[in-house]
Parts: C-alpha cells; sequence; structure tokens
C-alpha cells in the first residue's frame, strides 16, 4: 500500500476512535482532526527518510485522506453504537425541544421540522437504524472532518518541513 | 525563468500582490462563513428543530458543545465553546490584518509558544487548580487562532512561491 494512504488510514483510524471516547472531545476540541493529519504527515516522512522535504500539496493530500479516513470510520463507529444502544443524541435531546416547540408555539412549520426529527427518533429507538440520522451525521462528518484535516495537512507541512531545516 | 529579484520573498509578494491577497480574501471569507455559522442562534432566532439540529450536529464535531463553556447571550449561546470562539476570532483578525501585511514564514517556536497558554489552561482547569473561565479560554484560543491562520498563510504563500519560482512545488 502506498505509504501516504496507509499513514493517513493510521491516523484517521486513530482520531476515529479518539472520538468515541467520552470526555476526549472535551479535551481535544477541534484539534482532533488536524493533530491526526499533522501525525500522518510525520509518519509519511518518516517511512522516507530520504525525504528532504514534504510538498505542501502532498500534505494537503495526506491532511485530506486522514479526515475522510476519520470521517468514515468514525460514521461508522456512531452507526454500531447507535444500532447496539438503540440511542443518540438526537433522542436524548428530543424530550427538551419538543417542550420548545410546544412552549414557544412556534408555528406549523416548526412542528413539521419537529415531526422529521420525531420520526427519525423514534426510527433509532426502535430499529437502532436511521437512515436520515446516518446520511446527516456522515455528511456533516466528512465536511467538518476534511476541512479540518486540510488545515492540519497545512500546519503539518510548515511545522516538519520547518522541523528538518538546516539551522 | 523567474528574475532573480523576485527571489527575494518581498519583491515576491509586491510582483504577485493581486493573487496572494485573492488567496487571503476567499480564506478570510471561509473563516467569516464559519463564524457566521455558529453565531447563527444568536444572530437570528432559529427554532429547536430540525435546522437547529443540523447546525448543532456540524459543529459538534469540532467542539464539545458543553453548555457552561459556550458563550451565551440571553437564552441562546454560540454553537461552539469560548476557546473555539477565540481560536476563529483570532484566525479572523489574524485574516484581517494579512490582508495589509506581508506574512513572513512563522517559526515552529511561535507556533509552540503559542500553544503553551491554551494547554496549560485546559490542564490546570482540568486538575481543578482553577475553575474555568470562559474569558481566559477565549483569550488563550485567541492567541492559538492568529498564530495558527498566520502559519497556514504563510504555508500557502510559500506554495505560490515556489510554484511561480520553481515551476512546481
Amino acid at each position: 500500500m502506498n505509504k501516504k494512504y496507509l499513514s493517513a488510514l493510521v491516523c484517521g483510524f486513530g482520531a476515529a476512535v479518539l472520538t468515541t471516547i467520552p470526555g476526549v472531545q472535551s479535551i481535544g476540541c477541534c484539534l482532533l482532526a488536524p493533530v491526526a493529519a499533522v501525525l500522518a504527515i510525520f509518519l509519511y516522512k518518516k517511512s522516507h527518510p530520504d525525504l528532504l522535504k514534504v510538498q505542501t500539496g502532498t500534505g494537503i493530500f495526506i491532511g485530506f485522506l486522514t479526515a475522510v479516513f476519520a470521517a468514515l470510520f468514525a460514521s461508522g463507529f456512531e452507526i454500531i453504537i447507535t444500532y447496539i444502544t438503540r440511542t443518540s443524541d438526537l433522542v436524548a435531546s428530543m424530550p427538551e425541544a419538543e417542550k420548545v416547540i410546544k412552549d414557544m408555539k412556534l408555528g406549523p412549520a416548526a412542528e413539521e421540522s419537529m415531526d422529521v426529527l420525531k420520526q427519525m427518533a423514534d426510527e433509532i429507538q426502535s430499529k437502532g437504524f436511521s437512515f436520515l440520522y446516518i446520511f446527516l451525521i456522515t455528511l456533516t462528518n466528512f465536511i467538518t472532518y476534511s476541512i479540518f484535516g486540510i488545515l492540519g495537512g497545512l500546519i503539518g507541512t510548515a511545522v516538519i518541513n520547518k522541523r528538518n531545516q538546516p539551522g | 525563468m523567474l528574475l532573480p529579484e523576485l527571489n527575494n520573498p518581498i519583491n515576491f509578494f509586491l510582483e504577485y500582490r493581486t493573487r496572494i491577497i485573492l488567496v487571503r480574501l476567499i480564506l478570510l471569507s471561509l473563516v467569516t462563513f464559519w463564524i457566521y455559522g455558529f453565531l447563527l442562534p444568536m444572530i437570528l432566532f432559529i427554532d429547536h428543530s430540525f435546522l437547529s439540529f443540523l447546525l448543532s450536529r456540524f459543529y459538534s464535531n469540532v467542539c464539545h458543545q458543553e453548555t457552561t463553556k459556550c458563550i451565551s447571550i440571553g437564552s441562546t449561546s454560540m454553537l461552539v465553546c469560548a476557546r473555539c470562539a477565540g481560536i476563529y476570532s483570532g484566525a479572523f483578525i489574524s485574516g484581517l490584518f494579512s490582508l495589509m501585511m506581508f506574512t513572513r514564514n512563522i517559526s515552529r517556536k511561535v507556533l509552540i509558544l503559542s500553544i503553551i497558554p491554551l494547554g496549560l489552561d485546559v490542564f490546570f482547569t482540568m486538575i481543578h487548580l482553577y475553575s474555568y473561565s470562559q474569558a481566559v479560554a477565549f483569550s488563550t484560543g485567541l492567541v492559538f487562532g492568529s498564530i495558527v491562520y498566520l502559519v497556514i498563510i504563510s504555508e500557502l504563500d510559500n506554495l505560490t512561491f515556489n510554484k511561480v519560482h520553481l515551476g512546481h512545488e
């Protein structure tokens, strides 16, 4: 396997595992995906001892790839956890959301969108699976992780190339 | 082949100012759009339904969104914590300044120095040396965010420089 893909796969998987551990995100915050990308570039550079400088384009690509793998695995883990536990953050927040809609009398549009959420929550509780919910979490994971992975790729390239500069 | 005077990064910046500023403007627009997203519940009225869930879910990937750690006005709060809001605000401020100046290569030491206050604040609040303060979290995030943005900008400048200078990266 190309070492670009391998380092991205390893770090993406690691980042995805960390997202499932409660409390890690409160420490890692928005730094999880970028740190994984930086680490992936570091591993790529380590696997190519003859490489003097990581090109910016390569760094961005590795960062993006790490993010894609992280999003893929994180979504997979969330699907499995939701299936096993038959609950999710959506189900947990439903009673409060329902109360707000009821109290504030937001009208038919809000109630319609509430129905969509309710349907998703019901499917999760009964079957442990909701296609719309899975689609939404996968989409949001891919978008946010990709953005932060690319940024991590840029920062990683800058940091690792400076590290290898003589003097 | 590039003219010898363009080997100097400042001359290069002056020569390719339009291209460099365009790249920085695009990046700044993206940061602004991102900030607008997490401020949306404060700017516009959003009912607690599908859109709210989608926005919250979007930002939950990059922030823990603990209610006590999010800056709030009245009953509405930002979709990211004070530290993350500081990081993005720092990036935005740096982005504004970077439109008017040439960014030199940011030293790795500066980047490490900028993360130290943030790391220490996280660590000290975690071991309960002092209680969490939104102002401290925001400030440490602000410093880190502004430096990180400058690192990104300088790397993008290097990319442009090398492409023009060497014909490839």
